[in-house]
């Protein structure tokens, strides 16, 4: 069955992949076999996998508390009581959400979050020799401007190759803030995952 | 070198790709030549090159065949290959394992980005192809799915390439490269092929709807060529900023010589040719559509010269600054001498000849004359006098008139003789009363008379009194009445035959405010409401009949 969901990134030297999943490199005792495909939150350990997995992979799934699971009906308003927890711990806001909100648009917003970290860890890799994510040294509610120079100036600079003018983004607001509305890039665009798109 | 980008790999075995061909550069790792085809060579590292040769769109494809397959080791295409650094996307196999692994590189860090197990082996085409944040991997032409399209954002830009892991005898063939979608042609429609080669960002070639081909070299940034629709050819040489060329629909060939700035030279729709030697800036020349052979001759500055439609020749002389003269359609000749400053003269359609004098400025003499009037003798007249003839009117001889007197004339009325009359003398006569003889009237009299009454006589009458006829009444002898006994006759009453009064049948009159009766004749009264007070010692004007 097919699952969309957020999972760990587990690291074997240089390389990453999904973890409880068979990838190249699994650490994981027992990698559940089945097709996927990974989204991930730059160089921040996460990801948002599409699966088609057995039901008793899921039901492993669901009983990792360190995997997220989305609902099948994605229309559905978010009313998970744990979501907060969830997402905030692993740099997702959440203070957005209303009570309309539906699972497709935290999807969504989850999603765009993550292509703009990824886009920031290849500028900073790029210009700095190593890969990088936002959330190294800050967390949510970190202010832009309370980010080292360099840290600052690949903010920006992730932010310009997305077609944002650098001098809209007020550096005194909150990370949360900043990469929630970043992730409106993406509005109206499909994103894909397994071929899938939503 | 011009895009797909292509590669046998036909070289010595062990050559580096580097070696083997200039236009690799190595990302990290190593590749080979083996058997005249590409084979990683670098012992469990990753290994990625990419194509330097060209320049590709960020929007590019990559795509290598699958030849030979040893366990544990990979090998494909990659784009978006950094210049330098291990930065890649990649889609290769590990030949063993039957899966295939689409991944990225940034930095040297390696992230799975899906896998499937549908494919493995040798004997195929593994093609990766990047849109935008959209990655696409492809087995023989066939999104391979899973991993299928992938959004992901790491990687905006870089060269096409070819990527592996370890080595030993895994190999690939056949690479080719390029870019994906039309490039940057733009085609107008209606346009047959275009073959837009790469060009550089100056040169702009643009062609217009319509013309078959044009040949366009380079051109520098400040030659501009314009070609109109339905012209033939034009041979566009270096021009001068200040020479600029104009050929409008429908001429022909038209020699352009460098003109100075300052000659502009026009040629309207219809005319053949015109041959245009420099002429002074002050001149202008404007020539109308249907006009034949002018011959213009350096005129001076307020010389203003203006030909109308059909007109034939005109002798044209200098004229002096005030000197104006406008000549309406249909007119034939007009010998205008020297005007004074404030002489104007007006001819309208259809009038023929008219002498004009010179007239002295204190005259102010307007004529104007009407449509349809024939001529008139106008001799000087005072200032303030003006003269209206109406249309349909014949003749009139007018005389001096004091300045205070007016006449007014309305159609239909036969002459009027008019003399002298004092100066609050009013009379108006209404359309259809006959005549009437009017003769002095006294200064407080004023006389009414309305419509169908026949005569009056109508003698003097004092200061005070009025009379008001009402219509329908008859006749009036209207005799001088006491002072202090005005009467006024109300109206809309009818006969009475049985008068009685109060105070012993006779009526006594005491004031005002009270109503009489007043016989009108043949048992006809009328009531009557007395406005003044009556003297005591008069007796009743009324008695019962």
């Amino acid at each position: 069955m097919q699952k969309l969901c957020l999972v760990p990134i587990e690291v074997f030297g240089q390389y990453r992949g999904p973890k409880y999943f068979n990838w190249r490199f699994p650490q994981s005792p027992n990698p559940i076999l089945g097709r996927w495909s990974m989204m991930d939150y730059g160089f921040l350990a996460y990801g948002l996998v599409w699966c088609d997995i057995l039901q008793e992979d899921v039901t492993r799934l669901e009983g990792e508390a360190d995997v997220y699971i989305f609902p099948d009906n994605l229309s559905l308003a978010v009313s998970d009581p744990n979501i907060d927890t969830f997402f905030e711990g692993i740099n997702l806001p959440t203070d957005w959400l209303t009570p309309s909100t539906t699972y497709l648009e935290l999807l969504r917003n989850t999603a765009g979050i993550f292509q703009f970290n990824q886009r920031y860890g290849a500028i900073y890799a790029d210009l700095f020799g190593v890969p990088a994510s936002i959330f190294d040294n800050a967390t949510l509610d970190t202010r832009l401007r309370q980010l080292s120079d360099n840290e600052q100036a690949v903010f920006l600079a992730t932010a310009e190759s997305f077609g944002i003018d650098p001098q809209l983004i007020n550096t005194n607001a909150q990370l949360r803030l900043l990469v929630r509305q970043a992730s409106n890039i993406w509005e109206g665009q499909p994103f894909y995952l397994g071929g899938i798109e939503f | 070198m011009a895009l797909p980008a292509t590669d046998a790999f036909t070289g010595t075995n062990g050559t580096a790709i580097q070696t083997y061909s200039s236009n690799w550069t190595v990302n990290t790792g190593a590749f080979d030549i083996q058997s005249n085809e590409i084979q990683v060579n670098s012992s469990g590292n990753e290994s990625g090159a990419h194509w330097n040769a060209d320049s590709f769109n960020a929007d590019q494809y990559a795509e290598l065949d699958k030849t030979a397959a040893a366990s544990f080791i990979y090998i494909g295409p990659a784009v978006r290959c950094h210049a330098s650094a291990a930065t890649y996307y990649g889609l290769y196999d590990p030949s063993n394992t039957g899966e295939l692994y689409l991944f990225k590189m940034v930095a040297g860090s390696w992230t799975q980005l899906g896998s499937t197990g549908s494919q493995g082996g040798t004997g195929y085409t593994a093609r990766l192809e990047v849109e935008g944040t959209t990655l696409t991997p492809k087995i023989n032409g066939t999104t391979e799915s899973p991993p299928g399209a992938q959004t992901d954002s790491s990687i905006s830009s870089g060269s096409a390439g070819i990527c592996g892991y370890s080595d030993g005898a895994t190999r690939g063939d056949n690479w080719e490269g390029g870019n994906l979608g039309g490039g940057d042609i733009i085609q107008a429609i209606g346009l047959n092929t275009e073959t837009d080669t790469l060009f550089s960002l100056s040169p702009a070639k643009v062609k217009i709807v319509g013309l078959t081909t044009e040949t366009d070299a380079l051109l520098s940034p400040d030659r501009f060529k314009s070609r109109s629709i339905n012209q033939n050819t034009e041979t566009d040489t270096l021009l001068s900023l200040a020479s600029e060329k104009v050929q409008l629909l429908g001429f022909q060939t038209e020699t352009n010589t460098p003109l100075v700035l300052s000659a502009l030279k026009l040629k309207s729709l219809g005319q053949t040719s015109e041959t245009d030697v420099p002429f002074v800036l002050i001149t202008g020349k404007s020539r109308t559509l249907s006009l034949a052979t002018e011959t213009n001759s350096l005129f001076q500055l307020f010389s203003q010269k203006v030909r109308d439609l059909a007109l034939v020749t005109e002798g044209d002389t200098p004229l002096a600054i005030t000197g104006l003269k406008v000549l309406p359609i249909g007119q034939v000749t007009e010998t205008d001498s020297a005007l004074g400053f404030t002489a104007e003269k007006t001819i309208l359609l259809g009038l023929q000849t008219e002498t004009d004098t010179a007239l002295a400025f204190v005259v102010s003499g307007e004529i104007i004359q009407a449509i349809g009037l024939l001529t008139e003798t106008d001799l000087p007249f005072g200032l303030t006098r003006a003269k209206t003839k109406s249309i349909g009117l014949t003749s009139e001889t007018d005389t001096g008139l004091s300045p205070t007197r007016s006449k007014l004339y309305e159609v239909g009325l036969v002459p009027e003789v008019d003399s002298i009359f004092s100066i609050t003398g009013h009379k108006v006569k209404t359309l259809g009363e006959v005549t009437e003889a009017d003769a002095l009237l006294a200064l407080a009299s004023s006389k009414t008379l309305q419509l169908s009454l026949v005569s009056e006589g109508d003698t003097l009458l004092s200061l005070i009194t009025q009379k008001a006829l009402e219509l329908g009444l008859l006749t009036e002898t209207d005799q001088a009445l006491p002072f202090l006994l005005p009467q006024i006759i109300e109206l809309g009453l009818i006969t009475e035959s049985d008068v009685v009064f109060a105070l012993s049948r006779f009526q006594e009159i005491t004031g005002p405010g009270d109503i009489i009766i007043i016989p009108a004749g043949n048992q006809v009264y009328v009531k009557a409401r007395v406005r003044t007070a009556i003297m005591a010692d008069k007796k009743p004007i009324i008695e019962r009949k």
